[in-house]
């Protein structure tokens, strides 16, 4: 078993997007720098604690909403506009977790000597099933290859705990399938989701 | 000139100047102190519109009233490419207006919501919270699909007033304690209408930082 957790599929977050995402009960920034670059970062802003998943990316750096303090890959803060002549102290730092896209997803917190498995994938979506993750996983059935992915028809379902409660069943496909497979399987997933959430509140 | 009246917290009638501001159309905007002041219900509102509701156009020949149809009235009079409601196809046509339609559950539950924590109105906080969820998740789907096929808005490739329709209330679902995080489609959609030339904000919906210059 691998220790990376999924937080998107692979097209699920934009170029130049930020959202915010749980990995392990942890609130992390997720953003997609101009250049492909994906990065989790503890979704808090040194300054004053604003929530990094409102801010903004700007090429290869992340920037507060609040006052603009603007952040490099490495999470060190580059540039504070109010004080436009200050070197920043490098002190001032967000804390950073591995990230890296393979697979056809985004993954977060594992070993970066050993990434998931390259396998070519298109992301499908992500959906936010409200039973705890042992619960879809159950009901997905299927065995987990290596990064714990299992089969959803032809596709890849990698599952992540979003809270105690919900888990995101993010899917990928093979990636030549047909835009009418990738819509009915689309479907096969919110009726899943329909009947998992039904048979929990049963 | 066509007058709007208008509550700048209201995504109703931010539809309106959404669409005139992405069709370049001024409008003589008059505020109406829909709350505290309830002017809406005063007499002189409601000899304008008996019902009480915002937003209101006077176009000099008419009073037209409901969000949806005004956005209607102004893409067939104000917009020469017919691509905002684009009548001439008719699959299209229908599908427009059958997002017209969804828009206002998107009010009736979202909006509610919203109500309820930013102007304290008194209702079924989980009732409106548990509609939205469902209501949401429609828009989800329909935009994943939509994304699938390799389009970035509802019912034509390109915008049109379906979309501005239902973007508002989408937009504003944490006013209402209704986090988007379960909805990436809706939030790349809502980039694609935040991207739009001539896009203006509302409290509550943001311009797009990435594109203003650096301070
Ligand atoms: N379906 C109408 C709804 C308009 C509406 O409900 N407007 C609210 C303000 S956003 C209103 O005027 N409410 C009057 C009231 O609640 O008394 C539309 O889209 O224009
Ligand atoms: S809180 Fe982030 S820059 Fe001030």
């Amino acid at each position: 078993m691998t220790d990376w957790i999924p937080v998107s599929t692979a097209t699920g977050l934009r170029r130049g997007g930020v959202m915010r995402s749980f990995v392990c009960g942890q609130e992390l920034a997720i953003w997609h720098s101009a250049g492909g670059a994906v990065h989790a970062w503890d979704n808090r802003c040194p300054h004053r604690g604003m929530r990094l998943s409102h801010g903004f990316v700007r090429g290869e750096q992340l920037a507060c909403l609040y006052h603009g303090w603007h952040y490099g890959a490495d999470g060190a803060c580059t540039a504070i506009p109010a004080h436009p002549d200050l070197v920043p102290p490098a002190s001032i730092c967000v804390p950073t977790s591995p990230c890296i896209e393979a697979g056809g997803f985004v993954w977060v917190g594992g070993d970066p000597a050993h990434p998931p498995a390259e396998i070519p994938r298109l992301g499908l979506r992500s959906l936010h099933v409200e039973v705890p993750l042992a619960t879809l996983r159950a009901h997905l059935g299927g065995t987990p290859d290596a990064d714990g992915l299992v089969p959803f028809g032809i596709a890849a379902a990698a599952l992540q705990a979003w809270d105690d409660r919900t888990t995101v069943l993010h899917l990928a496909t093979p990636p030549k399938t047909s835009t009418t497979d990738r819509i009915a399987l689309s479907r096969a997933a919110e009726a899943l989701r329909r009947e998992v959430e039904e048979w929990q509140t049963a | 000139m066509a007058t709007l009246y208008d509550y700048a917290l209201s995504g109703n009638c931010y539809k309106v100047r959404l669409l005139a501001a992405l069709l370049e159309v001024p409008l003589d905007v008059q505020a109406v102190d829909f709350y505290p002041g309830r002017a809406h219900l005063a007499p002189a509102f409601l000899a304008l519109n008996p019902a009480g509701t915002l937003p209101v156009l006077e176009t000099g020949e008419s009073v037209l009233t409901q969000s949806s149809a005004i956005l209607g009235w102004l893409a067939a009079t104000q917009d020469p490419t017919g691509r905002w409601l684009p009548t001439d196809e008719p699959e299209t046509l229908a599908r427009v207006l059958g997002w017209l339609a969804f828009a206002d559950r998107l009010t009736a539950t979202v909006g509610e919501a919203r109500l309820h924590d930013m102007l304290r109105k008194p209702l079924d906080i989980d009732a409106a919270r548990a509609g939205a969820k469902q209501v949401l998740r429609q828009l989800e789907t329909a935009l994943a699909e939509r994304q699938i096929a390799g389009q970035s808005f509802l019912a034509a490739p390109h915008p049109t007033i379906a979309d501005i329709a239902c973007f508002p209330y989408a937009a504003l679902a944490p006013d209402g304690g209704i986090a988007l995080d379960p909805y990436p489609a809706i939030r790349d959609w809502i980039f694609a209408i935040r991207s739009l030339p001539g896009f203006i904000t509302m409290p509550g919906i943001h311009a797009l930082h990435e594109v203003l210059d650096q301070p």
